[in-house]
């Protein structure tokens, strides 16, 4: 039997499609995701919609590892979760007699999901699944369905990200250097509240050429120096 | 003899080179922790020399006896040659590096190598809260006909000296100038009067004195006095004034004050002299944003400085717990907010 275990990151998306990714190989991988106080309710709700998911609280990995069969072969994903949360759960399998096998995402610079895979450093690869919008939706909790339908902010399958794109109202080319720094602040916390919801690298901000308004370079600097992309 | 190994970072040399600095540190002086005698340096052909000469200049200058090797590969993912003279040993230390893909080949190394069958392997970790590295002992054995390995793996934190400087992360070339403030045994006198009127008296009154006395523009003039402030304070080690942001000195973005505290927090301050509340609340929001510093943002805090009514009136008007990591304070409190942000207590 395959468990696939890591810890879950804080883009929580992006492990519920390392999750599926590993159970799509066949019918005897499960996978295991090691939860933090910060992450638990949203692991919970993944175990709800896959039952081939199991979440584990981090505290209680060493019981399930007590537990676990001896046919069982791990699999660690590095990546996820912080650096202290991948060595602690690591120790545990360690120090109970395991060695798993590790995999990482393998990520081609345009990111696109047919070019994302799990691989494994022995050159077994897992084509990443794709995650639908219909998945999102329901694994999203309802406040952060508020949050993204408020600010129009989409979720792209091909990325496998958020996009935000900062809508611009009609008399943008009139604004003054104060209100540009407002609108700014405003769509920099949007974008930043988006981050800290599904996770810096899951959100994706962009803006249309600023020159369209005849805004300043500064504005553009300060947008891109914020993590947007998008033309001067 | 132990060596360490190193894999120099194409992005962020300073913290790179830092983290190296604090563990060759952390070696030398810490009780149980073995004598590096040796370096390890591995990178791919992206890098320059002038790269590679930084970490070997950090190196050099925690012990120039050191002997350094350095290991040249196809791609920092793809360690293909990093075996046989260069491979995996017993009494190794590893300075973990960033990306996750090098850790899983690490973790893969020492798994599987054939070079390292038996023995001990350090991993070192600095942690973000920049003040301590965990080290986590593997000790390796394979036994039984098929050679199967067992690793046992002890996690052991331990303090070190705070090698990170705020200047470091302002000189990353996309930002721009700023001004250095050192620090005053006493606060001017003139300035001590102003803050006795910004705290007592009204807002007209510090206005006044202000302009008379300090600057003919009553922003920069309030901003100066909290300059003066903060370099009477002990628990900073680095202030920065008029930081600015942005490639190429376009100053994109001004900021009155980033400061580091002697725990290794940076706190982004705003100064507003103002009696108009909206002003004061904007600003509030404003700083609940994160500052484009590459710094945990764990470690950022903020304060909006700004005279004793208007703190008093902003806090007995808003909620306070919709912006709870933006601290606003008063000349007479600010360093007192410092304090305990430093000893991590930040709370209101």
């Amino acid at each position: 039997m395959q468990v696939a275990v890591f810890p879950s990151g804080l883009s929580s998306l992006n492990t519920l499609q390392c999750c599926l990714s590993f159970i799509s190989e066949g019918d005897n991988w499960t996978c295991w995701i090691i939860s933090t106080p910060e992450t638990r309710s949203v692991c919970e709700r993944f175990e709800e919609y896959n039952p081939k998911i199991k979440a584990i609280f981090h505290d209680d990995l060493e019981e399930e590892l007590e537990k676990a069969n001896d046919d069982i072969e791990f699999n660690f994903l590095v990546g996820p979760s912080t650096r202290e949360e991948q060595l602690r759960a690591l120790s545990l399998l360690f120090n109970h007699s395991y060695i798993p096998k590790f995999w990482f995402i393998e990520e081609s610079p345009g990111q696109k999901n047919e070019k994302r895979f799990l691989s494994s450093y022995t050159d077994t690869k897992i084509p990443m699944s794709i995650l639908e919008k219909t998945v999102v939706r329901s694994v999203l909790l309802a406040d952060d369905l508020s949050f993204i339908q408020a600010n129009r902010i989409i979720w792209d399958e091909q990325s496998s990200r958020f996009i935000y794109n900062i809508q611009f109202p009609n008399n943008a080319s009139r604004f003054g250097k104060i209100k540009i720094r407002d609108f700014q602040d405003k769509a920099l916390g949007i974008f930043q509240e988006a981050q800290k919801r599904f996770g810096k690298h899951a959100v994706e901000g962009r803006h249309p050429p600023l020159g369209r308004f005849g805004w300043h370079q500064n504005a553009h600097d300060r947008f891109q120096q914020a993590g947007f992309r998008g033309g001067r | 003899m132990s060596r360490l190994i190193f894999f120099a970072q194409p992005h962020n040399i300073e913290w790179a080179v830092t983290k190296l600095n604090s563990t060759l540190h952390l070696f030398q002086q810490q009780d149980g922790l073995p004598l590096i005698e040796r370096v390890l340096l591995l990178y791919d052909n992206s890098f320059s020399r002038d790269m590679i000469d930084e970490h070997v200049n950090a190196i050099k200058n925690i012990n120039y006896k050191i002997d350094l090797d350095e290991l040249v590969t196809p791609t920092l993912g793809e360690v293909s040659n990093w075996n046989g003279d260069y491979g995996l040993r017993d009494k190794d230390w590893i300075l973990l590096p960033h990306p996750g893909i090098l850790l899983g080949k690490i973790l893969h190394e020492i798994t599987n190598s054939f070079d390292f069958r038996e023995g001990n392997i350090g991993l070192c970790h600095p942690n973000p809260d920049g003040k301590t590295i965990t080290m986590f002992a593997l000790h390796k054995t394979t036994s039984g006909p098929a050679g199967l390995p067992k690793i046992r793996m002890k996690k052991v934190p331990l303090e070190t000296d705070n090698f990170q400087t705020l200047k470091t992360i302002l000189d990353n070339p996309s930002n721009g100038n700023y001004n250095t403030v050192l620090p005053l045994a006493t606060i001017p006198l003139v300035h001590k009067r102003a803050i006795d009127i910004l705290v007592k008296g009204t807002h007209e009154e510090s206005l006044k004195y202000i302009i008379d006395n300090i600057n003919k523009s009553a922003g920069f003039g309030f901003e100066s006095i909290v300059q003066s402030i903060l370099s009477t304070s002990r628990d900073l080690t680095e202030i920065y004034h008029s930081v600015s942001f942005g490639a190429d000195n376009r100053e994109s973005q001004e900021e009155d004050f980033f400061v580091l505290t002697k725990s290794q927090q940076i706190i982004w301050i705003s100064c507003k002299f103002t009696k108009t509340i909206g002003v004061i609340r904007n600003e509030v929001k404003r700083l609940r944003l994160i500052p484009p510093l590459t710094f945990p943002k764990e470690r950022i805090y903020s304060i909006l400085a700004t005279s004793r009514h208007m703190a008093e009136k902003y806090y007995s008007e808003s909620d306070k717990d919709e912006y709870p990591d933006v601290h606003v304070c008063h000349v007479e409190n600010i360093n007192e907010k410092i304090y305990s942000i430093s000893n991590r207590d930040g709370g209101n």
